[in-house]
């Protein structure tokens, strides 16, 4: 009997060859067109060094077996990363390490007379705080004189969005989402502040590119051709390679520390609360079991770290990017290899974006965890975003198996605040109307009061498999 | 001579602007880089408790 095998909708762009979907497992099909690349890049030392260092992933060839497509000349297994994450859901420090990531690849490969064929954001992926190549084909034999051909995809994916989030306002990283080929070097103009033309790096590779990029739309052609003597040496793209990566670590952004540094002091627990919810946390999450957590309205990760302080894979998400710039920071500091942060507006989640609405899936559609924290977030959604309790339950229960998730009723300050300017007309937000719409999906396990507040920890279980 | 774009380039279109503008600013990066190296070579010769980049280190 054959195998079950699906192209994975968004590996579609490179004939050098796709993912495919065998039997649940994930496997890259490698094709002819792209075989002396491969040999090349597996013989150099080139593979074996980037995977040494962490800024690729390694990969196992398997038996090509009855793989019926004539194009294909090798069948690999990458080592899977824990969670796919798009860079409009990453910080700005996040986006900059996936870019210094790229160009010391580049750097490594051009040492083994090799160069990247492409340079997408979406070719790096994070390992806990590490970025690392996912993209095994994006290699290929260098070529002297010939202009580096990724230039500008690297330039759009990366350079225009971090000098946007730097230097203008850091939410116009968002535009990564509505641009899926990167931020246009020309609306990067448009938006980057007159001051940016004296940077050289961004006078060159923004400004002057997108003039360039102006005068020669549609030619299709070069005046001379990019030969050894006339077009980019060797020596000339290293100079390429090491202006960008100056101008990448010449860019900075720093989140307002004190207000999410406050805001744990400010959560409207005292120090036998914050405490108490700790270790409730704690024994909720033992009981589940869980390996994989995801921390919804996660702030700066504290309690996204009491899930990956004991090896679970954690999903660190919230709406605010000063908050996760915190929280990668911090996760970079410590080396926590199981903590992810990432941003996500719960009220307005990552689309399904690209061709076909399916080259870049939804957050929705890439997430399903064991368990998910949802602490201090239902009066948020139920309140601040109007979604009714039987909408917020039916969505963690397509998320998750196991839920812990905090009850903040109206009587809190958080709550009197929001309802301070608005109408009450939230008649069901109430603790027996919270269980209620939540025990249409889940089973209530544990309720707990926490001490010294109103608010109620509840651990609970989903009451089967969500349809997928 | 015109040189066809399509002709020597992978599955991504480089834009011919993005070319051009590479080919105009390659030799003043180029030798940029190369000055920088040889000034990093003479600051290390005086900087005898740091004679290792952190790259430098990890290759050994």
């Amino acid at each position: 009997m054959s195998k079950v095998r699906n192209r994975l909708a968004g590996s579609f762009r490179d004939p050098s060859g796709h993912m495919i979907a065998v039997d649940g497992r994930l496997l890259r099909q490698v094709n002819h067109i792209y075989q002396s690349h491969y040999d090349r890049f597996m013989s150099s030392g080139l593979y074996a060094d980037l995977t040494r260092r962490g800024l690729l992933v390694a990969h196992r060839e398997i038996d090509i077996g009855d793989l019926a497509d004539p194009q294909a000349y090798k069948l690999i297994e990458p080592e899977l990363v824990p969670f796919i994450s798009y860079p409009y859901e990453w910080s700005f420090s996040q986006l900059k390490d996936a870019a210094l990531a790229t160009l010391e690849i580049q750097k490594k490969a051009l040492a083994q007379d090799m160069w990247l064929k492409d340079a997408s954001a979406y070719n790096i992926q994070f390992i806990g705080y590490k970025p690392v190549m996912i993209d095994t084909l994006s290699f290929e034999s260098y070529q002297e004189g010939k202009p580096w051909v990724a230039y500008r995809q690297f330039c759009q994916h990366f350079l225009a969005p971090l000098a946007l989030m730097s230097l203008k306002d850091v939410r116009l990283g968002f535009l990564l989402r509505d641009f899926i080929d990167g931020v246009p070097l020309d609306l990067a103009v448009a938006l980057l502040p007159w001051h940016t033309r004296l940077n050289p790096g961004l006078m060159m590779h923004i400004h002057l590119h997108a003039t360039a990029q102006k005068r020669y739309t549609g030619e299709g052609t070069v005046p001379s051709a990019p030969s050894r003597q006339t077009g980019v040496s060797k020596q000339g793209l290293l100079g390429i390679v090491d202006s960008l990566e100056s101008a990448v670590r010449g860019m900075h952004w720093k989140p307002d520390q004190t207000a999410w540094a406050d805001y744990y002091q400010g959560d409207s627990y005292t120090d036998t609360g914050t405490e108490h919810k700790q270790a409730l946390v704690r024994q909720f999450l033992d009981q589940s079991k869980a390996q994989k957590v995801l921390d919804l309205g996660a702030n700066t990760g504290l309690y996204s770290r009491i899930a990956a302080d004991h090896g679970r894979f954690t999903l660190s998400a919230d709406f605010d990017p000063g908050a996760v710039e915190l929280n990668y920071r911090q996760a970079v500091e410590q080396k926590n290899a199981n903590l992810l942060p990432l941003i996500l507006d719960l009220a307005n989640p990552s689309p399904s974006i690209g061709w076909n609405n399916t080259e870049r899936e939804s957050f929705v559609d890439r997430c399903r965890v064991d368990c998910a924290l949802a602490l201090a977030l239902i009066h948020h959604l139920a309140i601040s975003n109007n979604v009714p309790l039987s909408d917020v339950a039916a969505f963690m229960a397509s998320l998750t198996e196991w839920l812990i998730i905090e009850f903040v009723p109206k009587s809190d300050p958080k709550v009197q605040t929001l309802l301070a300017t608005r109408e009450d007309i939230f008649s069901s937000y109430t603790p027996e109307g919270f269980e209620t719409a939540f025990q249409e999906y889940f089973t209530i396990i544990r309720a707990e009061s926490v001490q010294d507040s109103d608010r109620q920890l509840y651990l609970m279980q989903g009451r089967g498999t969500p349809p997928s | 001579m015109q040189f066809h774009l399509s002709v020597v380039l992978g599955y991504l279109d480089p834009g011919s602007g993005s070319f051009i503008i590479q080919i105009l600013i390659a030799s003043l990066l180029g030798s940029a880089l190369m000055i920088k190296a040889f000034w990093h070579r003479i600051v290390g010769v005086f900087r005898r408790d740091n004679p290792l980049t952190p790259e430098e280190s990890q290759d050994q």
